[in-house]
């Protein structure tokens, strides 16, 4: 178990590593974020997920007395 | 006659003594054989050398006691030595002894040269002197019937033909010997009755001898069935014998695995004992009230464990969607090199997290839920039973 905890933790790491060296390296040539999130908006529906999350399901939540 | 006989007897002898000679090497024996030949052959009188020779097996002892123990034959079927000769043998020495003694009691006469025969063109031969009287007596009866004689000498054996080829006197006396046996039938019975005396008398002393000697020669672990396999060599000789040394290697082997599995033995019983000393027993009131308590409170404890797994499960689920949704994005959704690099970025990321929180998941299934029940029964065990001393 140890020995499975040393090598998920060095990948971990090793992946966290190099994606902040790509996050840091898009950043430093000219990436945009807003550009970045019409994009995905365009490809994965964000907006209307979150509108629909923020909008309906939570209040029928609150209405049921979960939260 | 006289020749006749003495000759067998001679070859009788050698062959008896051939026997005898079995525990050494070919080559040895040969030797020994060839100077009792050659004594027999200096002999004036083969009777008085028979007489002072005694019988084979005395022989075949004294042949024995001085045969060194480093040439002595260990394995019937070594046919020759392996090392080298140093200098003449103690055996060859002591048969010289034996002419020696032979020589000095005028019982054999030293060999002359056939060279030297010419001196004496009239006959008279210095070993003649010492030839046996009846052997002269039957000469004259043989002069006249030499005819016969050569007849009746030409189906006699190798032997006979031997004696022949000695000399003009030896030759009257063998071919006077034939031709009496052939001729009188009362002195070849007289003759007969001679030899079956002779062979008594001979007899008698090789049983005398054998009591004296049989545990000498038992020394030299040749038994009558190895001699009588020397006699039969095509299968006998093929025929790997066991040697005795190995009879001799075995015992100790023995003994030694004996010692060496006593020291084994005695720890393994010591092991038993231990084991019987501390034999556990259950409490029985405690571990059933140990079991009432403990499996609620296991059950607990897992319920409470499994909701950080689950949760674990279902964020690590999630993350490892939402990185494979973003590198997928990164690879076919971008085309600005430094927005695929963020994007790429944030998906090695997520995919990190994702791996991380998947890894405690399993941690907490395979370590922390086992860990607990493992735990539970072992403080079970040591809580409920004790060791008591073995019934």
């Amino acid at each position: 178990m140890k020995r499975g905890w040393y090598i998920v933790l060095v990948v971990v790491l090793a992946a966290l590593l190099l994606g902040v060296v790509c996050v840091g390296v898009g950043f430093i040539t000219g990436a945009d974020t807003a550009r970045i999130y019409s994009v995905l908006d365009d490809k994965y529906s964000i907006t209307l997920y979150y509108e629909y999350i923020t909008q309906q399901l939570i209040p029928a939540f609150e209405a049921a007395g979960v939260f | 006659m006289q020749s006749e006989v003495t000759e067998i007897n001679k070859q009788k002898f050698l062959a008896e003594l051939g026997k005898l000679l079995t525990f050494m090497y070919d080559e040895d024996r040969q030797t020994a054989l060839n100077m009792y030949s050659e004594m027999f052959d200096m002999a004036g009188d083969e009777q008085a050398l028979l007489q002072f020779l005694s019988s084979p097996t005395r022989q075949a002892v004294i042949i024995a006691r001085a045969y060194n123990a480093r040439e002595r034959k260990l394995q019937v079927n070594t046919e020759s030595k392996d090392y080298e000769d140093e200098g003449t043998p103690d055996f060859v020495r002591a048969i010289s002894a034996l002419e020696d003694e032979a020589l000095e009691r005028e019982i054999t006469f030293p060999k002359v040269p056939e060279e030297q025969f010419s001196l004496f063109e009239d006959g008279v031969h210095p070993v003649e002197d010492a030839l046996d009287a009846k052997a002269e007596a039957v000469t004259d009866e043989a002069e006249e019937s030499a005819a016969p004689a050569e007849q009746a000498a030409a189906p006699v054996d190798v032997q006979v033909a031997e004696v022949v080829e000695l000399d003009d006197e030896d030759d009257a006396a063998t071919v006077s010997a034939e031709t009496a046996e052939t001729a009188d039938n009362t002195e070849t019975a007289v003759v007969a009755v001679e030899t079956e005396e002779e062979k008594a008398a001979t007899d008698d002393a090789t049983l005398a001898d054998a009591d004296e000697v049989d545990a000498f020669l038992s020394d030299f672990s040749i038994a009558g069935d190895e001699l009588a396999q020397k006699d039969e060599p095509t299968e006998a000789e093929s025929e790997p014998e066991k040697p005795d040394n190995v009879k001799v290697e075995a015992a100790p082997v023995n003994k030694r695995e004996r010692i060496a599995d006593e020291p084994r033995k005695a720890p393994a019983k010591q092991e038993v004992q231990t084991v019987e000393l501390t034999e556990r027993k259950a409490i029985i009131p405690l571990l059933v009230l140990y079991v009432i308590i403990a499996i609620p409170v296991a059950a607990v404890c897992v319920v409470v464990l499994l909701i950080p797994t689950l949760l674990s499960l279902l964020m690590s689920v999630g993350a490892v969607v939402l990185g494979c949704m973003a590198l997928s994005s990164a690879v076919g959704a971008f085309t600005m090199f430094a927005d695929v690099m963020v994007v790429l970025g944030a998906a090695l990321v997520i995919l990190a997290i994702g791996l991380l929180l998947l890894w405690i998941f399993v941690w907490f299934v395979g370590g922390a839920i086992a860990g607990l029940i493992n735990g539970i029964i072992k403080l079970g065990g040591k809580w409920c039973y004790k060791e008591v001393p073995a019934v």
